[in-house]
């Protein structure tokens, strides 16, 4: 079976996954919604205000030799809030995570703030994910973002170059971009739940007993698994599709 | 005899035009009329000043922002909250995000509750989800999302009111109430009935209390004492509310209850700030409720008119010639339309009687 794979930044990990291995039970192909032919991804219609789908996309994702699409559209998002450490850090509580710790030195910042912030940073997704849904015919699965990574120094190692043109470029603390990650991930998922899309959780072999992402799965861009992460995805994709396909 | 009786000394001739109703309010103009013959202290615009007090109290602290004082508040938003979500969440409110403080009872509480750094974790009220802390119920639009986001952030209130009573020069205490409700298991006194949040709660666990003048003039003893422990050089300024009562819990016609209440309060405030050289009263009180159209037609809200009055009146007596005035001189009236609307949105939690 063909699936059909869609997203932003996050699908070259996968593309590039796919082109080093030998794959499983389907065959994917990609669509970098960020390529020319298929910006802006949304746009207004000219015979009305209504918000449509950009015709190439569209033609590409109700092609019916495909079997399903599965979207990692905005899995950087939860980085705009919480990848550098803001001018006043920042910390908060998760309703039910009372594991999770806290960061007392922080200003605490209630947590219907943080989530009404991280709601506005997926606004975009919200309306893509629908519009994606409602133009095709097939099932529609979204991968859950890609974990942070847990070390700071790892991050600060591989990124100096890139970010020395930031402002100020301190990276959050780990706790506060893992609980952003957190949010955002379970507010994604309550959009695609909404939405009639299937939400697909990282596979648990990236993970280790505390729930870090493992080590050999860091990648050195920072904000994305790398390609062995990649491929531990593209087999949980499998085995998901696999199991509906039986049912 | 012809009955008639000769004064032959006037004890009233060598008074002041101040001590004359006909020369000092009913033949003045109404917007000339200052009940302040003289202050105990003045303060400068480098001093710290810090604020409390029932609805009307909120008014005061937002001109006394405007007009360019040392305001001191020590939990301010974060950057992640706009302008409007900051209001919302009771923030810059006051000099800590404590709320209405109707009674001095209350006041004396939340500093011993501060002081103490103790009772995180009492008098959470439960209701759709959320958390409510009963000291302070309407801080924010339902409330906390958590027990342990209601435990932190008091931890972190209490951290901030430790602060501001540390380091404020001057304290403005508005004092709104007599009557409030309390817990019968622990003598705790809320801004807001309890029971109003959650049907969870024992009716017979609290009561309606109305403060006695002896009770009041001793919490605001046990107050001035207790601050004065912590900040030794702390002046108070005492004011009472002329917003009237929303409503009365006892047997009394409203108007009667209101009368009271003011009467004790006032009262109490003229007596303590007799007995403390570091006390003064302001009359707010008597300005607003003595001068026609100083309140708005359903006779409890204070009109613009009415707190640029008692502002006039405050700024020339208690600010140091030359430090009432913005950095250029001229009154920002941006800044001035904004306080107009703060007027008409100031949160009255007793209203929340008449709602229910």
């Amino acid at each position: 079976m063909k699936v059909l794979f869609i997203g932003h930044s996050h699908l070259k990990v996968l593309n590039d996954c796919y082109r080093d291995n030998i794959i499983m039970n389907y065959i994917p192909d990609f669509v970098q919604c960020g390529f020319e032919q298929y910006k802006p991804n949304v746009k207004k219609s000219l015979l009305s205000s209504k918000k449509i789908l950009n015709k190439n996309l569209r033609k590409k994702i109700t092609d019916q030799s495909f079997y399903s699409v599965v979207s990692c559209i905005y899995g950087n998002g939860h980085n705009i809030l919480g990848f550098f450490k803001n001018d006043e850090p920042f910390d908060f509580v998760i309703p039910g995570r009372e594991d999770l710790p806290i960061d007392e030195d922080c200003v605490q910042v209630l947590f219907e703030i943080i989530k009404k912030r991280i709601y506005e940073t997926l606004e975009n997704f919200e309306l893509l994910i629908r519009l994606i849904n409602d133009s095709t015919s097939f099932k529609v699965y979204h991968l859950e973002p890609p974990p942070v990574i847990p070390s700071n120094e790892f991050i600060i190692k591989h990124s100096a170059e890139r970010f020395k043109t930031y402002n100020n470029p301190i990276i959050n603390s780990y706790i506060c971009r893992q609980k952003i990650w957190i949010l955002y991930s379970e507010l994604m998922k309550k959009i695609c739940d909404s939405n009639n899309v299937y939400y697909i959780k990282n596979p648990a072999s990236v993970f280790d007993e505390d729930k870090k992402l493992l080590e050999e799965y860091w990648c050195e861009t920072c904000t994305h698994g790398n390609s062995k992460y990649g491929l531990e995805v593209l087999k949980n994709v499998g085995e998901v599709l696999l199991s509906e396909k039986s049912i | 005899m012809s009955g008639k009786y000769y004064l032959v000394k006037n004890p009233y001739k060598s008074l002041p035009s101040s001590s004359f109703w006909s020369k000092s309010v009913s033949l003045r103009d109404t917007a000339l009329i200052d009940p302040i013959i003289e202050t105990k202290f003045r303060f400068d615009k480098d001093m710290k000043i810090a604020s409390a007090g029932s609805c009307f109290a909120q008014q005061l602290s937002s001109r006394l922002k405007e007009i360019g004082i040392n305001y001191i508040t020590k939990e301010p938003p974060h950057s992640l909250l706009n302008d409007s979500e900051a209001v919302l969440y009771n923030y810059n409110t006051y000099s800590a995000r404590y709320g209405n403080i109707y009674t001095i009872s209350q006041l004396k509480q939340l500093f011993q509750r501060a002081f103490n750094d103790s009772q995180y974790d009492s008098h959470i009220l439960t209701s759709d989800n959320y958390f409510i802390d009963a000291y302070r119920p309407r801080i924010q639009p339902k409330g906390f999302s958590s027990r342990e986001e209601l435990e932190l952030d008091r931890k972190i209130h209490y951290k901030a009111v430790r602060s501001v009573f540390e380091e404020l020069d001057v304290f403005i205490f508005t004092l709104g109430l007599t009557e409030a409700w309390r817990s019968k298991l622990d003598n705790t006194t809320f801004p807001i009935c309890p029971l109003v949040f959650s049907e969870s709660l024992r009716q017979e666990d609290y009561f309606l209390h109305n403060f006695s003048m002896d009770e009041i003039e001793r919490n605001l003893e046990e107050f001035i004492d207790l601050l004065s422990v912590v900040n030794k050089s702390a002046k108070i300024i005492l004011t009472v509310s002329p917003v009237p009562l929303v409503a009365t819990g006892f047997k009394n016609h409203v108007l009667v209850s209101n009368c009271n209440s003011k009467s004790l309060l006032r009262v109490t405030a003229g007596n303590i700030s007799e007995k403390y050289s570091n006390v003064d009263y302001f009359p707010s009180f008597e300005i607003v409720n003595t001068i026609p159209g100083y309140f708005s037609n359903d006779l409890r809200t204070v009109t613009q008119k009415g707190i640029d009055h008692v502002m006039k009146v405050f700024m020339n007596h208690y600010l140091l010639i030359g430090s009432n005035d913005n950095t250029n001189g001229q009154p920002d009236e941006n800044v001035k339309i904004d306080s107009y609307n703060n007027i008409f949105e100031e949160q009255c939690d007793e209203l929340i009687y008449q709602n229910k």
